[in-house]
């Protein structure tokens, strides 16, 4: 197979290896097509498994004979191989450095990784908009289930299946679409059930220079709002890079062609929608970073994060499934973020050949990592603070592999035990109360003769 | 008398920090003690807050505005009220009586000399006994082979400055005593803080010696070397001078200094370069400025930050005191501390290493022993150094803020370790300012005797005990009780302490709080256990295998009933019902100290969220609030 070619070197003996927070560990180092991986070949040491796809830069060192490579992971991670020979530590680097930067998506992992666990929900079959269709239906009326992307052919980054108002029907979609960057015309995104207003998506118009306008695109967005009612047009841009996009053909939308908006310019770096192929090639640590990298997906996640801190009660998920997301956006054997668009996917036929993440997390053992135990259910919206003050460094993160983390550890623990004892105390009390009125009633026709 | 009303001032409009909020409409009342400003609302709440005189830090008349006559009052708590008075004349008469009322010039005139607690002459004498440094002294095993417990100074004639019974090493005789007391700045000759019987290693503190440039003092050498001698496990002790070296050496030009390792034999000599309390005071200045901020930028917060030197203060000090802990429990040494006066930079370090060395002072009780000992025994300055007086500004400093913002980031760092919560730290701070106990007035012992506090005033301490429910750390492990902390001190583990600088700005506050949530449980769990044993008592006794004490079995029973027909009891309601629990008063429950009842919205930082929806009303900070919604909802 290919990858026989790249690996110069496929094992080294006597290699150490130096992590933060960790004993060194001495070691044969051995490569594979998608691993790095060191073991010492004793039961009771970690051995080290790392994905070439979550390296994110290399560098060596020489004193002597004796190589050091300083490994620089996508998850943040930085580690350092000391590698006795000089060639040995040269052939290991270059192959290290050509496995991770492989170009073609089918030799990535996933296409490779066989799952040792049972499939028991499969991830691929979790999100099927004709479902959260059904949901959407039992609210309201308003919007209908289009296929006009069917084949990915009016725009080829959107799913094929899209929920638009229903008073539109495709042929206007398709024009709207071609008045929109990359044909992604205006979508549902999310209904909000209990005032029936709604949050829309989809990328700037092409108004160019000319101010080009399209009855279809503004019958459209008019279409999700009754008369009388007004909406904000959010452009995530500053009002000086619109301006600037509208001589590349692109441009924001016109007052007056959507007089029941009104525009308003957040600036925002780059905006989602979400290409992670492209943005998660590389992460912090790469110098040679492409243009079309961001750490997009990061950003949302650690927003996410900020709410969490602020609302501990109102997730049922903790921190470690937001970390957990965050690895497997950069490099995983699982093929949940390959890919840049649902058309891409399906090309790769990733639902055929490789095992969605989201067959791994469902499992309840691996769920149970990721469940906060403070999680109360509770529909209301909750508005976080954007105060400096309430905005911390995610140390999850951030910091994971420049500190211990042991005492945070068990203090999470702890606070784990406490709820989880409290659960158990009140269904003992229940039980108790059972039993006691059941004696009771048994009893009682004794007493009254 | 304290709550005789001065003034009253209608239609005042207390401005919210945020801007873009809208501000409250009420009534100002002037008591002797307090400042009380109760907002009218529509729905007939009457929302109050209490602001005691002793801490407010300054008032300031702002520049008339269109709106009316703006008036800025800035509280030793970091609250900060913003008030709109319709009359020039109305403000000018506040601001007036708030200059008068908050800058008492007799102690006499403090809070604590006309509060009563309702306690009779017996409870007040033993609250005054209740911690004792002596106590503390034996709990370490003194007196013992090495150290004694020294009346030397019960008349403060060694030492004005010092507690009446001092730790000295038994081999010390009182010539070196008295000796080295003159050699050293202000008669604070070398005594004990801590013994750590583990490794008979000291943690002793004194000022800073009188050697200039070529002085040298017999005595005071015999009394480093009688330290020593006091601790067989290592041949030498360490000297540390917790000053930047610069600072020291200009103290030689004035004929003070540091001890020249030639003149002392076997010491190790060290600085540690904390900066002296005007850079402390000027770094809180602006740390405070960045907190009052209106609406800053991420990179005005992050700059501000950075430039008030803040947290960099806070590193060296906790530097410092990990340094004087690994002293003594890693290399078994002996450690003299000092700085200028050995009462300020002193205090810090010393009581931050015994908090690293000893679980106890990580206890509720505990920590009130170790500021009785290191800081109010010791003589650390709390009424020059928070301005319980109107005395010289030059004087003010928020070191023993340092201190318990130090304990603070320990905590954050180490959850489980401490026995108390942030809330209790931040009842401390606020108490040492409000003055309306006795245990923080006045600059040293001998200053509190004469004012004979103990009899006029009383003490914070069985206060604190009686409310220690709510100081409680939910996470605390006795399992961890014997451990020394080792804390990282890597710059990435100090953060901005927001809970205290910016208190009051509850919005920037977590909304639902982990804290409260443990909290009501570990309360629920007491009950669940005490029901549990109960219903275990009643079923063995419906059994038969008990003997019924209270008559027939029914009784009981139909007083507890199957839980289906009391819905009210609390072991009923399904796990973890409770609404998140945020409820911000508990830590302003003193009996006047500090009342703010401020009810926030909850989305106070929010500048642009409502774009959909004006209808959806945010997860409110209220409990009832909550349940009403959710009601509604389901």
């Amino acid at each position: 197979m290919e990858f026989a070619e790249l690996i110069k070197t496929p094992r080294v003996d006597g290699v150490v290896l130096h992590r933060p927070f960790m004993p060194t560990v001495e070691g044969t180092l051995c490569l594979t097509g998608h691993h790095l991986i060191l073991s010492s070949r004793q039961d009771n040491t970690e051995e080290l498994w790392l994905l070439h796809a979550n390296i994110d830069s290399i560098e060596k060192r020489f004193v002597g004979s004796l190589g050091t490579i300083i490994v620089k992971c996508k998850d943040l991670r930085v580690i350092q191989l000391d590698i006795p020979g000089m060639e040995e530590c040269l052939n290991i680097a270059s192959s290290i450095e050509a496995l991770s930067t492989l170009d073609s998506v089918s030799l990535m992992y996933p296409f490779f990784y066989r799952p040792l666990f049972e499939v028991i929900e499969d991830g691929w079959q979790l999100f099927v908009p004709e479902e959260a269709f059904k949901d959407l239906e039992s609210m309201t009326d308003e919007w209908r289930l289009s296929e006009v992307n069917k084949d990915f052919s009016v725009c080829p980054s959107y799913p094929s299946l899209l929920t638009v108002p229903k008073d539109i029907d495709d042929e206007s979609l398709c024009k709207a679409a071609s008045f929109r960057h990359g044909g992604r015309f205006p979508v549902l995104s999310y209904y909000h059930k209990k005032n029936g207003m709604v949050m829309m998506r989809a990328a700037q118009p092409l108004t160019g220079t000319n101010g080009r306008r399209c009855k279809e695109d503004e019958k459209l967005i008019n279409a999700t709002l009754c008369a009388g009612k007004r909406g904000y047009i959010i452009d995530t841009r500053t009002i000086a890079v619109a301006q600037q996009a509208k001589a590349r053909g692109g441009g924001f939308e016109q007052e007056a062609n959507y007089p029941q908006w009104r525009r308003i310019h957040k600036a925002i770096e780059r905006c989602a929608g979400h290409p992670f192929q492209q943005r998660c090639a590389q992460s912090a640590y790469s110098n040679g970073k492409p243009r079309s990298e961001a750490p997009v997906f990061l950003l949302f996640l650690e927003c996410v994060w900020q709410i969490l801190r602020q609302f501990p009660c109102s997730f049922q998920f903790n921190e470690n499934f937001l970390i957990m997301l965050f690895e497997h956006a950069y490099a995983s054997q699982f093929s949940t973020f390959l890919g840049n668009s649902v058309a891409e996917r399906v090309k790769l036929l990733l639902s055929q050949k490789t095992v969605s993440l989201w067959s791994w997390v469902n499992r309840p053992q691996e769920l149970e990592r990721f469940l906060n135990p403070l999680y109360e259910p509770n529909n209301l919206v909750i508005w976080p603070s954007v105060a400096p003050q309430s905005l911390l460094l995610w140390e999850g993160v951030f910091l994971r592999w420049n500190r211990s983390t042991k005492c945070l550890d068990e203090a999470y623990q702890e606070m784990a035990h406490i709820i989880e004892y409290n659960k158990e105390l009140q269904n003992k009390v229940n039980s108790l109360r059972r039993q006691l009125a059941q004696l009771e009633t048994e009893d009682s026709p004794l007493q009254t003769p | 008398m304290e709550h005789h009303l001065i003034r009253r001032v209608e239609y005042v409009k207390l401005l919210n920090t945020y801007p873009e909020k809208k501000s409250a409409l009420g009534t100002l009342y002037l008591t002797a003690t307090h400042l009380i400003y109760v907002e009218q609302t529509n729905n007939n709440t009457r929302t109050e807050t209490w602001v005691l005189h002793h801490h407010i830090m300054s008032v300031e008349k702002l520049p008339l505005t269109a709106s009316g006559c703006p008036l800025l009052i800035c509280c030793k708590t970091f609250q900060l009220l913003h008030l709109l008075f319709q009359r020039e004349r109305d403000c000018q008469d506040v601001f007036q009586s708030l200059l008068r009322l908050s800058q008492p010039v007799k102690e006499e005139e403090l809070y604590a000399f006309l509060y009563n607690p309702h306690q009779n002459e017996v409870d007040r004498r033993q609250g005054w006994e209740f911690i004792s440094v002596a106590n503390d002294f034996s709990r370490m095993g003194l007196s013992n082979e090495y150290w004694e417990i020294s009346h030397l100074n019960k008349n403060y004639e060694i030492c004005s400055t010092y507690p009446s019974i001092l730790g000295l090493p038994k081999n010390a005789s009182v010539a070196v005593v008295t000796g080295s007391a003159k050699f050293r700045s202000r008669g604070r000759l070398p005594v004990l803080s801590y013994y750590h019987k583990d490794t008979k290693a000291a943690l002793c503190r004194c000022s800073q010696p009188l050697s200039g440039l070529t002085s040298r003092c017999v005595e005071d050498e015999q009394m480093l070397q009688a330290i020593s001698q006091a601790n067989s496990n290592c041949p030498f002790i360490y000297v540390v001078d917790t000053r930047p070296k610069l600072n020291a050496m200009a103290n030689r030009a004035a004929g003070k200094g540091y001890e020249n390792e030639d003149n002392y034999s076997n010491i190790r000599f060290q600085f540690q370069g904390i900066e002296n309390i005007h850079v402390m005071r000027n770094s809180l200045q602006k740390l405070l400025e960045v907190c009052s901020m209106k609406s800053p930028s991420m990179s005005d917060y992050l700059t501000g930050l950075e430039n008030s030197g803040w947290l960099r203060h806070i590193k060296s000090v906790m530097d410092a005191g990990v340094f004087l802990a690994k002293a003594v429990c890693d290399e078994r040494a002996s450690v003299l501390v000092h700085c200028s006066d050995g009462w300020d930079r002193t205090a810090q370090v010393c009581s931050l290493a015994c908090i690293l060395l000893d679980p106890y002072y990580r206890t509720i009780k505990g920590l009130m022993v170790l500021i009785e000992k290191e800081w109010i025994s010791f003589g650390h300055k709390f009424s020059h150094r928070c301005g319980h007086l109107d005395t010289d500004p030059k004087e003010v400093s928020p070191v023993f803020t340092q201190f318990l913002e130090c304990v603070w980031q320990l905590s954050e760092q180490l959850p489980c370790v401490f026995e108390f919560n942030e809330r209790y730290l931040i009842e401390i701070h606020n108490q040492v300012y409000a003055c309306q106990y006795g245990n923080f007035i006045g600059n040293c012992q001998k200053e509190r005797l004469d004012v004979r506090l103990h009899e006029k005033t009383f003490s914070l301490w069985p206060y604190l005990l009686k409310n220690q429910h709510l100081y409680r750390n939910p996470l605390y492990r006795r399992s961890l009780e014997s451990t020394v902390l080792r804390p990282s001190t890597l710059p990435l583990h100090f953060k901005f302490w927001c809970g205290m600088y910016n208190h009051y700005d509850r919005g920037m506050h977590p909304k639902q709080s982990v804290l409260d949530q443990l909290l009501s449980l570990t309360q629920k769990q007491v009950e669940g256990e005490r029901t549990m044993t109960e219903l275990q008592r009643q079923l063995a006794v419906a059994d038969g295998v008990l003997p019924d004490p209270s008559g027939p079995i029914n009784t009981p029973a139909e007083q507890d009933g199957p839980s289906e027909k009391t819905p009210t009891a609390p072991v009923v309601q399904s796990n973890g019902s409770c609404a998140p629990l945020i409820n911000g008063d508990a830590e302003e429950a003193g009996p006047g100290a500090e009342k703010c009842n401020e009810k926030e919205g909850a989305d106070p930082g929010a500048t642009e969220h409502d774009l959909t929806s004006s209808e959806d009303k945010p997860v409110s900070v209220e409990t009832e609030h909550s349940k009403e919604e959710e009601q509604e909802s389901s």
